[in-house]
């Protein structure tokens, strides 16, 4: 196990073709300790979603290294950034993103249909308690709020017991008060061991984290300490 | 466990549209239905000929009159003679083909007329239900006597009693002495039910007033010697007319064997035809899956995307697509087979035939749907295994 779950080195990404290129990342680097709790705030067009895209290896950076615990994926084929988004990081989108016309339960457990293991139904029914959804097992998302959604998304994220949640703007659809409720789901997660990378506009939902990256044009801005007995902050 | 997985998800799609998928299916049962029922009447032609053909006995020769573009001429009573003597020939029976109305008072039938020998009823097992064949004495007497098909008196003479009736073929007067047995539908073909029998003679001295005979149907002593026969007579007929190529003969000589592959070979393209026509519509059912996928995939593109962000694969993304079409085929097939099925049955009451339907045509029309829905299925499926994750999520 390498010392840091995500390292990236001078990461750039451009959009377009060779007449029209927009950078979008212009040279990231950044440093995520095993367990860590790391926001990532900037304004919009700052390149925060192309950075999550990248971490979340669901897209490839132009130029630079990222290693995901010690491996550099530039080196992985499709399939096996398929294999790493679905046992090693869990994800979890404004918009929750779950497959309508099918249960909670199922939602839960759609990552373990691709990873080629028998589906722990115990181990979902196991997460949708604990996310206080003991009787929305059987429910079709839209029978859910918001906030229940969202919990429902973060039991998915969790099934294969990934070593990463990615939260893209977690709690952009939601009230403040369920908002905090999910932030509070998060931290204890963190606790347990699990890394959490969140992006977010909010500054007190920044605030949760122990690290705020300042992303703007592409660039880290600034790094921002939150709980120094935490972290040694390393760029 | 993977497997059932994604055939659960690919059923629960297709019924999370049920209209849709049954327009979808649609398209194929037509198809498969088609190809099952058209090869079905094919074979039940095929059938039909065959058995008619089969019927005739395999020891029998047929000898007919063809005239060619250089010679109207045709066989004659001296041919006929000749015949009689040779060797290994049991019977030997002449028949004189004319097409005429036949009237009764005011109502008249167009008819095959037949000129032949009492022999002809052996020949063609051609009984009489009432009244009599045309026998010895009318030949001798060139009588003016018909025996008639069951059809023709159904319909000349209604409820009527036809034996002693006159009746009128072409300008001259007969007296109806025998109505044959119901040969029942004989599907293809003329059928004795619709025919005329009268003596040679009679159409030889007071119709035709030549010696020519159209055809004269040879019964041999046993099948065996049939190959050696036609050869005899195939010598024969060429010596005396001194005929030198097959392009000068004014004749035909046909065994059983030879009509009933000449029948195979225009029934079995026949066949192949009407499959062909059908499996057309089985193409198009297969556009419309393949239209019907392509709009599938579209809307689910934020699925799509979903499921990758969660780890789903390419080849995963494939077969569930795939799978999808293949069921809608796989359905498709199966209710198309069973309307195929009934469908046949009731073309083959209406049509009076015997259904015949074949397992090789049911596992054709099948594995073509299976096929069609693979084909069809493909490029839809590698669409959507090739969405762009990121563009698939961000997709309304």
């Amino acid at each position: 196990m390498s010392k840091y779950l995500i390292e990236l080195e001078n990461l750039t990404k451009s959009y377009g073709t060779d007449s029209l290129i927009t950078p979008a990342l212009r040279g990231v680097s950044l440093k995520v300790r095993h367990g860590e709790f790391v926001s990532i705030m900037g304004p919009s067009g700052s390149g925060k979603s192309t950075l999550m895209n990248i971490i979340g290896c669901l897209d490839k950076p132009s130029s630079g290294v990222y290693l995901f615990n010690g491996r550099n994926t530039a080196a992985l084929s499709e399939n096996e950034l398929a294999e790493i988004r679905n046992r090693e990081i869990g994800f979890v989108f404004q918009q929750f993103n779950l497959l309508q016309r099918t249960t909670s339960l199922e939602n839960v457990l759609l990552p373990q249909i691709y990873s080629g293991k028998r589906p722990d139904i115990k181990l979902a029914y196991e997460l949708l308690e604990r996310m206080g959804l003991k009787d929305q097992a059987h429910k079709f998302p839209n029978q859910l709020s918001g906030g229940q959604q969202q919990r429902v998304a973060i039991a998915r994220a969790l099934i294969n017991k990934p070593s990463l949640i990615l939260a893209d703007e977690p709690t952009g659809s939601l009230d403040t008060a369920t908002g905090k409720e999910i932030m509070e789901i998060f931290k204890e997660l963190n606790s347990e061991g699990i890394t959490v990378i969140l992006v977010t506009h909010e500054r007190y939902i920044a605030e949760y984290a122990s690290r705020i990256i300042h992303l703007k044009d592409g660039l880290v801005e600034s790094i921002e300490i939150i709980d120094k007995s935490l972290v040694n902050a390393e760029r | 466990m993977k497997y059932f997985l994604i055939l659960n998800t690919a059923v629960r799609s297709l019924f999370a549209n049920k209209l849709r998928s049954f327009l979808t299916i649609l398209g194929i049962v037509i198809g498969v239905a088609s190809v099952v029922i058209m090869i079905s009447i094919g074979n039940s032609a095929s059938y039909a000929v065959t058995e008619n053909i089969k019927s005739l006995g395999s020891n029998v020769v047929f000898l007919y009159s063809r005239p060619t573009a250089a010679t109207n001429r045709s066989l004659t009573r001296g041919d006929l003679e000749y015949l009689k003597k040779l060797p290994y020939v049991k019977r030997a029976v002449p028949q004189i083909n004319l097409n005429l109305n036949i009237w009764y008072g005011s109502s008249s039938e167009n008819a095959q007329i037949t000129a032949t020998y009492p022999e002809f009823e052996e020949v063609r097992s051609a009984h009489p239900l009432i009244g009599r064949f045309i026998n010895d004495a009318d030949i001798a007497a060139a009588n003016r006597v018909a025996v008639i098909g069951f059809n023709l008196a159904k319909n000349l003479f209604g409820s009527e009693n036809p034996l002693g009736k006159i009746i009128r073929i072409g300008n001259f007067p007969f007296t109806v002495v025998g109505v044959l047995e119901s040969k029942g539908g004989q599907g293809m073909g003329i059928s004795l039910d619709d025919s005329c029998i009268i003596p040679f003679s009679t159409a030889e001295l007071r119709i035709t007033g030549n010696d020519q005979i159209d055809l004269i149907s040879i019964e041999a002593e046993s099948e065996a010697v049939v190959r050696p026969l036609v050869e005899e007579i195939d010598i024969y007929l060429m010596k005396k007319y001194k005929i030198s190529s097959d392009n000068d003969k004014f004749y035909m000589i046909m065994s059983q064997e030879d009509i009933l592959s000449t029948a195979e070979s225009i029934t079995s393209i026949l066949t192949i035809l009407l499959a062909g026509i059908a499996s057309i519509s089985l193409i198009v059912g297969g556009i419309g899956i393949m239209n019907i996928m392509l709009v599938s995939v579209t809307e689910r593109t934020r699925e799509i995307g979903i499921r990758k962000a969660v780890g789903a694969k390419k080849k995963d993304i494939l077969m569930q697509f795939l799978v999808e079409a293949v069921i809608l085929c796989f359905f498709g097939g199966i209710i198309g087979i069973v309307l195929g099925i009934a469908g046949s049955h009731l073309i083959a009451y209406y049509g009076n035939w015997v259904p015949v339907i074949s397992l090789s045509s049911i596992l054709l029309a099948f594995g073509f749907s299976a096929f069609v829905g693979l084909f069809f299925g493909l490029y839809p499926a590698y669409r959507a295994a090739n969405l762009n994750p990121i563009e698939a999520l961000r997709y309304e």
